[in-house]
């Protein structure tokens, strides 16, 4: 994105349809919508460039309180790829009565997607599949490898085909608009993925598309639904059962390359499962042995639990969550020990429960024990499940995008609070498989842990808020009606705000805790200044603060800011005892104002000399002061005493008197000498 | 170390007074023995010299500068009586007509008095020029006090309790003061 594309564009709400996007150069149609298209509640409008043919464009609007992938924005718009749609540009548009929303507008008009029934069955045949489906998407899981992007949204629904186009290739629609896999029907993750909340998935890795692609693969070659009717439970229960393969084409038989590829995409187990190079080699023709199936453990007899019998520990990790409070019962009677000792013969099982006894012995029994047993046990009896908490089912990854839905949405925030504060999470990432982005999440979640506790500013539940999603845009009430991710974006709306209005604060829990997780090394210094008692630390901090992010980001001048920061200085030039000093502050931060210089004008305060001189010479002029005060003391004493000028004048007196003296006695010698 | 110090000092000072009394006794002495060696002179001199030593008297300063303009006067006053005692043929005789004349007395005690005078005119007159010079001295201050405290506020008269900034506490220094013995807050570096 060009730095132009970057800068809010500002449209005031209005009942025209049309709304211009990007200084003009694009006019989004509201009205006219790709009704197949719409994803939840993300709304896909037409859209059109205003110069040259007016290239047909598809507006993908967004959902305030679900955060987009702004992360790989950058990296997806330099895709260029036939069936991948392209990112042309993004903007934030107001949108009538919903304030202000972010927009991604990608090249092409397409109609509709290949079904939008989240289980389907096209009977469609190998040849066709071939051509309008594999080819294509291998060739965009190619282009988004090579990228490091995980689409996370494939699936027919999203699988947009070209009505008027004579052949029938697809191409992948929109990933970006939505947290990963957001609008990903259950069916098409995983089973570990499938159980969480859809906000709380997290990212995916490349895998879970090949999964996706898989089970697209099925939907479209199968000619009938063999769990037709069945609910969510039901299909995952039968997943972990019976696999994935068995459960999405049932009586379906399919021959040949077709049936290779199917088998090696469902594998339920990520380590079997085909990886695109796999699928390349396929492709060319080459035929890959098998590779060795593990079988999913099985007990010999049944464990009960909530009334029902269990014989997989996936299951039962599955419906923990449904009656927490049994959990704590199935643990202290030693049914699940007995359970996993004698009839689950899985080694890596009794570890990791026995690991879970010596834990529990740290957790405080306090009344959310039950909860925090529930989700620590979840994940011990199946690692690839999410953590369930108070109905809450997410993945490390997807916690944070959930947090934030929760708080835009006002939800109850209390679970969330609690899972941070409590340390069993920490326990649980402990136990898991340690790679980069886990040890990553943990210190975020270590942080949170401690910032949570905290009620200064730049901590506390706003700060976790972006710490545990970097993605999210500034949530500040001032900020509201617009949409805020970076600092750099962040200075046009303040330079906006501060518009004849120099009463305004920028700086709130929201903002400072967003810049702090945004600009760390720039911001965190002056951290101790904006949280200090006293005002004109405060303002010299919040200038600092603004005068780094202008001068890091190279950004051009913001005199509106800069009116309100000398509005806001009376307290500064309070704290230097020189009269004659202020004013010349005054004169200086008056002449860098109008230019808009943030970095002059922090520059000046910035001296600690200046400070250091002012007192120095305030206790010399006091001491000077005081001296005067003595001196005039002293005269006035004299004077009351008759003392002045007493002394001088009998000497002078006495001087006048020797020189007269002399001369008679001189004038006498020479008379008598003379006669 | 500092007993020994002040031991020596009261010692040097007991040998100065010592020193003094000595001197004084042997010029005491000396001047006896030219009084009576002189005595012509002598007895016109100690006479005249009579308003010199109520000056002495009279004069509490330490510089005796009054003495000594009185004094001046009068010797210039006694003089060219003596000078005319010193060449007669008969210093005796010229030394009792002299005593005897009044207007020898007059015109010696006059000059005495010219020395009262030219001290009153000198000291009245110099003192008036001083006081003037040190109300306008007052008047410089006052206008430097104030030019102070425009450039660094009405505090930099101390008389307010400051913190350890410099700025006010809000406090009165003098009222703080009378209530407790304690130490004002002012931190003003040494």
């Amino acid at each position: 994105m060009s730095q132009e594309e970057l800068q809010p564009n500002l449209h005031t709400p209005s009942n025209d349809p049309i709304i211009s996007c990007l200084g003009g150069d694009i006019s989004l149609l509201m009205d006219a919508v790709y009704a197949g298209l719409h994803k939840g509640s993300i709304r896909v409008c037409k859209a059109q460039r205003t110069n040259g043919v007016g290239e047909q464009l598809m507006a993908y609007v967004c959902d305030r309180s679900l955060t987009p992938r702004h992360l790989i924005e950058a990296k997806y718009s330099k895709i260029n790829n036939p069936h991948l749609l392209k990112l042309v540009a993004t903007d934030v548009v107001d949108w009538p009565e919903e304030g202000r929303k972010y927009v991604y507008f990608y090249s092409g008009s397409y109609q509709k997607a290949l079904s939008v029934e989240a289980a389907s069955a096209l009977g469609w045949k190998p040849d066709e599949v071939m051509n309008g489906v594999v080819n294509p998407i291998v060739s965009a899981l190619t282009e988004l490898r090579n990228k490091d992007i995980v689409h996370g949204e494939i699936w027919t629904g999203n699988m947009l085909v070209d009505s008027v186009a004579s052949s029938k290739q697809i191409i992948l629609g929109d990933c970006l608009s939505l947290p990963h896999s957001y609008n990903l029907p259950f069916i098409y993750e995983p089973v570990g993925r499938a159980l969480a909340d859809p906000i709380g998935r997290g990212a995916g890795d490349i895998s879970d598309d090949l999964y996706a692609f898989g089970v697209s693969l099925a939907m479209i070659l199968r000619t009938s639904d063999p769990m037709q009717g069945a609910s969510k439970g039901e299909i995952i229960t039968h997943k972990i059962e019976k696999g994935t393969y068995s459960t999405l084409i049932g009586k379906d038989r399919f021959n040949g390359a077709i049936l290779e590829l199917l088998r090696g995409l469902l594998y339920d187990d990520p380590v079997q499962r085909w990886t695109l190079d796999d699928i390349l080699e396929w492709r060319d023709g080459r035929r890959l042995s098998p590779k060795q199936s593990t079988k999913r453990v099985t007990s010999s007899r049944p464990i009960l639990f909530n009334d029902k019998k269990y014989n997989r520990p996936e299951l039962l990790a599955k419906d923990l969550h449904e009656k927490p409070t049994s959990v704590s019962y199935l643990v202290e009677n030693e049914d699940l020990a007995q359970w996993i000792d004698r009839a689950i013969e899985d080694k890596t099982i009794k570890v990791r429960v026995e690991q879970l006894f010596k834990n529990l012995e740290l957790i405080d029994r306090n009344h959310f024990y039950n909860d925090q047993l529930t989700a620590m046990l979840g994940v011990t009896l199946y690692p690839e499940a999410p953590i369930s908490y108070k109905n809450n089912h997410f993945h490390l990854g997807g916690f944070g995008k959930m947090l934030t839905h929760a708080y835009l949405m006002e939800k109850d925030i209390q679970p969330f609070t609690e899972i941070l504060k409590g340390g069993f999470i920490l326990q649980i990432i402990q136990n898991m498989k340690m790679n980069p982005i886990l040890s990553t999440l943990r210190s975020r979640f270590d942080a949170a842990r401690t910032l949570l506790s905290q009620a200064l500013l730049g901590s506390g539940l706003e700060r976790c808020l972006y710490l545990l999603n970097p993605e999210s845009h500034c949530l500040s009430p001032i900020l509201e009606s617009y949409y805020v991710r970076s600092p750099e974006e962040m200075m046009n709306i303040f330079e906006m705000l501060c518009e004849g209005n120099s009463n305004i604060t920028l700086f709130d829990r929201h903002t400072v805790s967003f810049l702090s997780v945004k600009d760390r090394k720039n911001i965190d210094a002056y951290l101790p200044d904006l949280r200090a008692p006293e005002s004109h630390r405060r303002v010299l901090g919040q200038m600092r603060v603004l005068a780094a992010i202008q001068k890091r980001g190279n950004l051009k001048g913001f005199p509106n800011i800069a009116n309100w920061l000398a509005s806001n200085l009376n307290q500064v030039y309070a704290q230097f005892h020189d009269n004659v000093k202020k004013e010349k502050l005054k004169n200086a931060v008056n002449d860098f104002k109008t230019e808009g210089n943030l970095s002059k004008i922090s520059a000046l305060f910035d001296d600690p000399k200046l400070y250091q001189s002012d007192m120095n010479n305030f206790y010399q002029a006091m001491r000077y002061y005081k001296q005067l005060e003595k001196e005039k003391l002293e005269i006035k004493t004299r004077i009351a005493k008759n003392q002045v000028g007493f002394e001088t004048g009998n000497q002078i007196a006495s001087l006048i008197s020797l020189v007269i003296a002399m001369f008679i006695v001189v004038i006498s010698i020479y008379t008598n000498f003379t006669g | 170390m500092s007993n020994k110090k002040s031991n020596k000092t009261q010692k040097k000072r007991k040998s100065s007074k010592i020193g003094l009394s000595i001197r004084f006794i042997l010029i005491a002495f000396m001047l006896v023995i030219v009084s009576f060696l002189f005595w012509e002179s002598a007895s016109l001199f100690w006479i005249g010299m009579l308003p010199t030593g109520v000056a002495w008297i009279i004069d509490r300063s330490r510089q005796k500068s009054k003495t000594l303009t009185v004094g001046a006067m009068n010797f210039a006053g006694c003089f060219p009586y003596l000078m005319s005692i010193w060449m007669a043929f008969d210093p005796a005789v010229l030394s009792a007509r002299y005593l005897d004349d009044p207007l020898t007395i007059i015109v010696i005690y006059g000059a005495a008095f010219v020395g009262y005078v030219i001290n009153y005119l000198s000291v009245s007159g110099f003192s008036a020029y001083a006081v003037q010079r040190a109300k306008d001295q007052i008047l410089k201050i006052d206008k430097e006090k104030k030019a102070l405290e425009q450039r660094w506020g009405k505090k930099v008269n101390g008389k307010t309790v400051l913190d350890e900034k410099g700025f006010p506490t809000g406090k009165d220094k003098t009222i703080e003061e009378d209530n407790d013995d304690e130490e004002s807050t002012s931190k003003a570096p040494a």
